[in-house]
């Protein structure tokens, strides 16, 4: 209790709700850009956070984070071009209403199931976290292997349409861990006597790399083709009727959208997708879905928003990033002196709970910004690609030069967006390449002290919380070659 | 190129990957310790020995369907990039590259700005203003980096 009060009391500086709405405006402006994602978003501001405050730089990257969730929903309702994954479904309703002159509507009804979701995430996560994290400090190198496992295994199960790709990735983002200085022995591994190798593949770099630099070269290959025009937002807002009956929706939305950012390896599109279908099922008209129903928009909205602060349970609690936002922010967590992990909540509480009172906070704010600035916020997207690629390529070389004033790490970034850019491409996710980063050195580090040890293997399937874990890795890759089977036998 | 020829040629890669790295590990991983259960070459080896795996199952699947659908004469063909497009990318890459190689030699000023107007004039900017604005953003950074942030940009 004491530390809520004291994060609540640390929270309330003008740097700390500054940061929180400079985050949002640049998030919204992200997420609206076709093609510019939330995780691009905080990867690329990310650099700018070094010499913040703790408290002050994580809401920045919250900010951005929240900001470009809903961001999407801009162009997706007005043309047809969703701004980010996570408002596909967005499309499905929003675009018909704008096509009808009520594109004004749509929005509203968006920004406010949106804060809803991202409210009720937020809630969850300030009660659910501090819970699961008293839970995990019982954790010994034996338990933190088999999570580190299952993270490896629930990613590449899920994030990608082909098990088979995924597991390659991971074994790629595996092999790159493996770059550098052994963290037990001290010897150096695959380093070529380069001594700039014996740092390893730094994150930073690796994930501006994946996620900036292949989008910026994706940017330059699809230059001609053209985005559509938005017109001006018209349309009155929802009336308090309308709402009022969408209230119920938007709450079992929100909720789905927090089990589902709960879980690694999912994400907002998913989220975002089965709130829209279990509205549509249990909706009393749901012929109207797909023809601009406000309903539908609200479930999509509040699903995706719903995932923002329930993807920072696993982060925070286990040090395990649930998706590609979360691990950009273990490593904005790391580079502030916060190591993600069940003491977390010990050594840094005041902080922790500054940073979760102020994602209540970020949400309000969202709500705010998008209900004053929604008209300038709907032109962003008239901005030519053309000029915004130099923008975006300055910005990440800049950012990531940053991190150890070092050019190599520009090097590795520019390697790792060539890399990206190719496998992409072929259908390849990066998502497991770059958890595989994060998750790798933690289970090669739990291994081989857990075998050091016990000095057998038998430990893994003699603990309780191990057995779990490696039951729920058999049952991800099982979901996944049924998901795989059943998407071939639909096409078929 | 069909789809599954062109995931075929990646599984190959992939397992090239796969072998250069186990037969790298000798070489590269020093300290290795017969009496340790378990050195610094135990999860190099697991990742090479994953990506074999994974992309050998993958090749021999991929090539029984790619038999089948040949049969079937119903192959999935990847969209192609007309070759302008992919020139364009290379040749931004190589931009890019120079870019990166000049900045500690010529400094960040001037390797940015000479990067940003070529960049600009290569997707085709042509009003002025555009690279006015362009240019100013990049000083921006520049300043913010450099006095806000204290980071020793070359």
């Amino acid at each position: 209790m004491e530390n809520i009060v004291n994060g609540f009391l640390s929270l309330l500086s003008i740097d700390n709700f500054i940061a929180m709405n400079v985050g949002l405006c640049a998030g919204i402006i992200m997420g609206a850009l076709p093609g510019l994602t939330a995780t691009m978003g905080v990867a690329v501001l990310l650099p700018l956070t070094y010499g913040m405050d703790p408290t002050a730089g994580i809401l920045l990257l919250l900010g951005v984070y929240c900001g470009g969730t809903y961001g999407g929903s801009i162009t997706a309702i007005l043309i047809r071009t969703p701004g980010t994954p996570a408002s596909a479904a967005t499309v499905l309703d929003g675009h018909p209403l704008a096509q009808n002159g009520q594109g004004g509507r749509a929005l509203d009804i968006a920004i406010k199931a949106s804060t809803i979701g991202g409210l009720i995430s937020a809630v969850m996560l300030l009660f659910l976290a501090p819970q699961i994290a008293n839970f995990a400090l019982k954790f010994g190198p034996a338990e933190k292997f088999t999570l580190a496992l299952f993270g490896l295994t629930i990613i590449a199960a899920i994030c990608s349409k082909d098990l088979l790709k995924g597991l390659s990735m991971a074994a790629l983002g595996i092999f790159i861990s493996c770059i550098g200085i052994d963290s037990i022995m001290g010897v150096p591994r695959f380093t070529f006597g380069n001594m700039y190798m014996e740092g390893g593949i730094e994150l930073i770099p690796a994930l501006i790399g994946l996620f900036a630099f292949s989008e910026i070269l994706n940017k330059v290959r699809d230059i001609n083709i053209p985005v559509g025009e938005v017109g001006e937002v018209k349309g009155d807002k929802v009336t308090n009727k309308e709402l009022k009956a969408c209230v119920p929706t938007i709450v079992k939305s929100s909720l789905i959208g927090t089990l589902i950012g709960a879980i690694p390896g999912t994400g907002a599109a998913i989220a975002s997708f089965l709130s829209y279908q279990e509205a549509k099922r249990a909706s009393k008209h749901p012929e109207e879905y797909g023809h601009g129903s406000i309903e539908g928009i609200s479930a999509s909205e509040a699903g995706n928003n719903g995932v923002t602060g329930a993807t920072l349970i696993p982060l925070l609690t286990l040090g395990v990033p649930g998706d590609s936002i979360t691990a950009v922010l273990l490593g904005a967590l790391t580079m502030q002196g916060l190591v993600p992990g069940p003491m977390l909540f010990s050594t840094h509480g005041t902080t922790m709970y500054a940073i979760i009172i102020g994602l209540l906070f970020v949400n309000i704010f969202m709500f705010l910004q998008a209900k004053v600035f929604i008209k300038p916020f709907s032109q962003v997207t008239k901005i030519p690609v053309n000029v915004l690629i130099p923008v975006l390529l300055v910005v990440s070389v800049t950012g990531v030069y940053a991190t150890n004033n070092a050019i190599f790490d520009v090097w590795v970034a520019i390697a790792m967006g060539i890399i990206g850019y190719v496998l992409i491409q072929a259908d390849y996710p990066v998502t497991p390449l770059l958890l595989s980063l994060i998750l790798g050195p933690m289970a090669e580090k739990n291994l081989r002290q857990a075998i050091q040890l016990s000095g057998t293997w038998t430990t893994f399937f003699t603990k309780p919380i191990c057995v779990v874990f490696i039951l729920l890795s058999a049952v991800s890759i099982v979901f996944s070659l049924m998901r795989g089977k059943t998407a071939k036998e639909l096409v078929e | 190129m069909k789809k599954l020829v062109k995931d075929m040629i990646l599984n190959i890669i992939f397992i090239a990957g796969g072998i250069a790295v186990a037969l790298l590990i000798p070489t590269q991983v020093k300290g290795v310790n017969a009496s340790v259960q378990m050195g610094p070459d135990f999860f190099p080896y697991i990742a090479a020995g994953l990506m074999i795996a994974v992309n050998a199952i993958a090749l021999i699947t991929n090539y029984f369907r790619y038999r089948r659908e040949a049969a079937s004469g119903s192959e999935a063909v990847v969209q192609k990039t007309a070759p302008k497009d992919q020139m364009r990318v290379l040749l931004i890459l190589v931009l890019v590259m120079g870019y990166i190689f000049c900045m500690p030699i010529i400094g960040y000023v001037i390797s940015t700005l000479v990067t940003v107007n070529v960049l600009l004039f290569i997707l085709g900017v042509r009003k002025w203003y555009q690279y006015v604005l362009v240019s100013g953003f990049s000083m921006v950074i520049y300043f913010i980096f450099k006095n806000l942030l204290y980071v020793m940009l070359p």
